[in-house]
């Protein structure tokens, strides 16, 4: 029997309090009640180089809203990838990983800003205290091997930016490690990436450290269900299965 | 050397800071990975990059840096400038080279 395929909405990646540049008021209750708002089916929480609070979203995730556990990873050559899992336990494996290789250096909250850490209930229970915004010391090649050996997916994020993209830090899409999907930014000419990449799976994403940007230029999902297998196939564009990025 | 030295030594145009310009410098840095700066430059050295965006400020402030020098024409953002000016950081331009700076400072050193 042929699966009946149906469009969902999604925003894959979107900060919380545990990012230094985001918005204190990036909570489950407030990021869930604006995500809905904005017509979200699914939600990926991205933070930079933790995933400290991917227990706290996932734990107060309303039905009907699929949240994927995930990460923006920053390697040695400064590129950022959005890294997505298909549970938590992985998820926290390779956050446990990361907080191991990040430098020992601290956040200095008056620059920077707060790494708040949630408790289960969504309050501040602590606070990260090595600075998020750095590199580890793996290369893009290394890092990409390692999430997907833990079973994640992972892919450039906002490639058309001028900073910490793997275009600009690289120059170019290199020929390994190879890459199905990229990420662009919301406000980018979507014909021209389209263009330039005519091979890859192109996911909008708003890249939200504010609620008002969540859902800003969502993606549409099309698939059958909810699941983690339906989403790589959408990924992967494989039996009717794609992304559409507006 | 002092700020004021340095920027007669690369031909630098002050953007912000005009008022700090008489501090000694105690080294330079050349890196366009704020990560690597971070991590390797010390106090007191004036930075040099073509990165403009308005992170570098935060890093500057992290390691009390005396000033972040932008080479080879490279122009910092708005933002970047306004940042710098609230934070008291120096910022320089020079339309130099990266490599011309550097050999400039590292001859003139003391």
């Amino acid at each position: 029997m042929k699966a009946v395929l149906k469009t969902y909405t999604a925003d894959l990646h979107v900060h919380t309090t545990l990012s230094p540049c985001a918005e204190r008021q990036m909570v489950p209750e407030q990021v869930f009640a604006r995500a809905i708002k904005a017509g979200i089916d699914v939600l990926a929480i991205t933070d930079h180089n933790s995933t400290w609070n991917l227990p706290a979203f996932l734990r107060h995730c309303p039905p009907g809203l699929w949240v994927i556990p995930g990460m923006e990873v920053q390697t040695k050559e400064e590129i950022h990838l959005v890294c997505l899992f298909p549970e938590l336990d992985a998820a926290m494996e390779w956050g446990r990983k990361v907080r191991t290789l990040l430098p020992s250096v601290k956040n200095k909250k008056t620059y920077f800003g707060s790494q708040t850490i949630l408790d289960g209930n969504g309050k501040p229970r602590g606070e990260e205290e090595l600075l998020l915004l750095n590199s580890i010391p793996l290369s893009l090649g290394e890092t990409v091997f390692q999430v997907r050996r833990l079973g994640g997916v992972i892919y450039p994020a906002h490639i058309d930016r001028s900073a910490f993209s793997i275009i600009s830090q690289i120059g170019f899409l290199p020929p390994s490690p190879t890459f199905t999907a990229l990420e662009i930014s919301p406000r980018v000419p979507l014909a021209k990436l389209r263009q330039q990449y005519p091979e890859h799976t192109l996911i909008r994403a708003s890249d939200a450290h504010a609620l008002e940007q969540i859902g800003g230029k969502p993606s549409r999902l099309i698939m059958a269900e909810l699941h983690w297998e339906e989403f790589l196939l959408a990924l992967n564009q494989q039996e009717q299965r794609k992304v559409i990025a507006n | 050397m002092t700020l004021e030295e340095l920027v007669k030594v690369i031909d630098a145009t002050v953007v912000t800071g005009h008022e700090k310009l008489t501090a000694k410098i105690r080294g330079v840095y050349v890196s366009d990975l704020l990560s690597d700066v971070i991590g390797h430059a010390q106090e007191g050295q004036v930075w040099l990059t073509i990165q403009t965006h308005t992170n570098v400020v935060a890093v500057a402030l992290l390691l009390n840096l005396a000033a972040i020098i932008f080479t080879a024409g490279a122009t910092p953002d708005g933002e970047t400038v306004t940042k710098a000016q609230n934070e008291g950081i120096v910022l320089l331009t020079t339309a130099l080279s990266t490599y011309e700076t550097a050999g400039r400072l590292y001859r003139n050193q003391q």
